[in-house]
């Protein structure tokens, strides 16, 4: 029997602004299995952002549990949760959010400064991850001297790189035109076929989430089942 | 190791913001060691000053001791002299030191050999005066003139004309001339227009003359009728001549200069002398007693060691000024140090304060990818220890240049002393600087240790 590698339960979360109180997520319960290529859609403000800063250990949940690749995250101190986003977590933002200075290959290289000790060692397995990506002739290139498609594929490359239980991709296809978009679903897709990634996407894109192979929808907080 | 290496490239890669914050820095560092230099250096020519000081006062006093050492010395061999003249004289005429016991000199000035320009005269009627007092025996007048004196130095004349009563029988067994004639005779009364000179006037070859020679004074000629040896102080360079001779001479008919008083008995001597006293309060009255050099001996000692220490406290007086002024120098010093050490904690904070908000999202995205707040906030004290350690090498570059160029002209220093940066000057430049640059990074680096990375993310 397969074990889920990220299950949440009642997984709540309320945010205070000007004094009233709005409930972002309400009582979600989700079981994402290793492997699996997940959907989460919804419209602006349904919670999708919320529900993956939560599962990413970025932001804590006002109730509920989060149970990652069999331990339950949800009262690890921040002092301690970084261990969790840089072992179990790989991010890829609808903004790329590539650090600006660095050159492709750096930004691959970044994540894994304290898994891989060695700087070959950690340029080898970059370089592996950049052609993977389709991106082995434009390693030392800065993300400005990217186009949108390539820096996002610069950041897959980089979610990649520590090996993560789980993919946690935030509109990826955002600021990307649709056959761009498409072109990098596919290659998330890819990575769960070829890689046995896990992948959590989030989008409002309809076509996108199609081609995930389960979509789960968000409306008001609340997490429907397909 | 790799994150000093990540906080190096940030800092390399954004040279533009690094140089200029580095320049600043290094304007506060070059100002840091400009006065550590400067106060050194100050320091170092004042020490020069106070030495200088030092060395001139010891050198007065030893003159002035010196110069007071020689004249003591002088009067004792005089003294000597006179003593051993006058035990000699005791010796040959019985009564002799019981005469001398008997005198009481009088004078309108300090001393009885002095006379001359500046010196108050005494009219000869007082002689009158002094023989109406009870238990005086004799009074013989005199008149002394210094001719070519150029300064106050009694010493510096070109001769004395000491003009006195000729007739030896006033006081029996003593004559007020001197007794130790060498060549010719002893002057008398009725010689005229005669002299009894110094050798002493002859052998420096002042007068170039002998016994029944000519010399003019003052334009008036007279003869030499005798040479005799000096054995007195200060008897060296007289000659002696009547009294009246010696008036006329010097157009001061009716005045005399001193008056040596004989007492009848040595018992009543002083009594003589406090009435003496009692006519005129200005005079110089002095007991054969008190004449021993110890009390003139007692005066120049005691003049000394007022000059010595007038001199000595107005030594003190400049050395403290000048210590004062290095101590002042030093209070400007720090604050300028303190100032420009807050200036470049403060400028390094700002720098580092706007980068860590320029740099939210970058923050976000290494939290995000699993990099722990120390690693964040190491980071971030680093880039700014770099800043400043890159301020600090040029601040101590631009520090040398300015001590070397600029010192000299802002600086009031004797020519000796240079204004150099010695090594701990950089030392103390370079790590002042980067412990600037981490001061000031300290409050900025744990704030952007404490980012939230969802609202870096959100909104950085």
């Amino acid at each position: 029997m397969k074990v889920p590698i990220l299950r949440t339960i009642d997984l709540s979360k309320t945010f205070e602004v000007g004094g009233h109180k709005v409930k972002a997520l309400q009582r979600a319960n989700l079981e994402v299995m290793p492997g699996e290529f997940i959907a989460i859609t919804g419209p602006s403000g349904s919670g999708k952002t919320t529900l993956l800063s939560l599962v990413g250990c970025l932001d804590k949940p006002t109730e509920g549990k989060i149970i990652l690749d069999g331990v339950d995250v949800t009262n690890i101190p921040e002092a301690s949760l970084y261990k969790i986003r840089r072992e179990k977590i790989g991010f890829i933002f609808q903004s790329f959010n590539l650090i600006e200075n660095l050159s492709a290959i750096e930004n691959v290289e970044l994540p894994m400064e304290f898994s891989i000790k060695s700087g070959k060692q950690r340029s080898k397995k970059a370089r592996e991850l950049l052609d993977l990506v389709g991106l082995q002739e434009r390693e030392k290139h800065r993300p400005s001297q990217l186009s949108v498609g390539e820096q996002q594929r610069v950041a897959i490359a980089r979610a990649l790189a520590n090996g993560p239980a789980i993919i946690l991709a935030d509109e990826p296809t955002g600021n990307l035109d649709s056959e761009t978009g498409l072109s990098i679903v596919k290659m998330l897709g890819r990575l769960t076929t070829d890689q046995k990634c896990t992948v959590m996407l989030v989008t409002h894109d309809p076509r996108v989430a199609s081609l995930a192979a389960r979509t789960l929808s968000l409306r008001d907080g609340e997490l429907l089942q397909e | 190791m790799y994150v000093e290496a990540r906080a190096f490239k940030s800092v390399w890669r954004r040279k533009l913001r690094t140089l200029l914050v580095s320049f600043v820095l290094a304007l506060c560092v070059a100002v840091l060691i400009s006065t550590i230099a400067g106060v050194r250096a100050s320091e170092e020519s004042t020490k020069e000053m106070v030495a200088k000081a030092e060395a001139n006062t010891a050198d007065m006093v030893a003159k002035v001791q010196a110069n007071a050492e020689e004249m003591v010395a002088g009067i004792q061999a005089s003294t000597e002299e006179m003593v051993a003249g006058i035990e000699q004289g005791a010796e040959e005429t019985i009564g002799q030191t019981e005469i001398m016991s008997r005198m009481i000199m009088v004078s309108s000035g300090f001393g009885p050999m002095r006379g001359g320009e500046g010196t108050n005269l005494m009219s000869e009627d007082v002689v009158d005066d002094i023989y109406s007092i009870e238990g005086v025996a004799a009074v013989l007048p005199s008149l002394t003139e210094r001719v070519g004196a150029s300064s106050d130095d009694p010493r510096d004349y070109d001769y004395a004309v000491n003009g006195v009563l000729l007739d030896s029988s006033l006081v029996e067994g003593y004559s007020v001339l001197p007794s130790n004639i060498i060549a010719g005779r002893q002057i008398e009364e009725g010689d005229g227009a005669a002299v009894l000179l110094s050798q002493d006037l002859i052998s420096s070859g002042y007068f170039q003359v002998g016994v029944g020679d000519t010399i003019t004074l003052e334009g008036s000629e007279f003869e030499v009728v005798g040479i005799f040896y000096s054995t007195q102080f200060g008897d060296e360079k007289t000659i002696y001549m009547s009294l009246e001779n010696a008036q006329n001479l010097f157009g001061e008919a009716g005045e005399v200069s001193s008056l040596q008083v004989f007492a009848e008995t040595k018992d009543v001597v002083n009594d003589v002398a406090e009435a003496i006293e009692n006519l005129d309060s200005s005079w110089f009255v002095m007991t054969f007693e008190d004449m021993p050099m110890g009390r003139f001996g007692e005066s120049i000692a005691l003049t000394q060691e007022q000059q010595i220490a007038t001199m000595q406290e107005q030594a003190s007086q400049q050395i403290a000024a000048l210590r004062d002024d290095v101590s002042n120098i030093e209070s400007l010093g720090v604050q300028i140090s303190l100032v420009a050490g807050i200036a470049g904690v403060l400028m390094i904070f700002g720098i580092m304060f706007y980068t860590v908000r320029e740099r939210t999202r970058e923050i976000g995205i290494l939290k995000a990818l699993g990099f722990s707040n120390p690693y964040v906030m190491e980071r971030f004290m680093l880039e700014g220890s770099y800043i400043g350690f890159l301020g600090g090498l040029i601040g101590v570059a631009l520090g040398a240049v300015t001590c070397s160029q600029l010192g000299p002209w802002l600086l009031n220093i004797s020519e000796t002393t240079s204004v150099t940066v010695e090594p701990y000057y950089v030392l103390i430049g370079l790590g002042g600087a980067v412990l600037c640059g981490a001061l000031g990074s300290v409050y900025p680096a744990w704030r952007a240790s404490r980012v939230s990375p969802m609202e870096a993310l959100r909104h950085g």
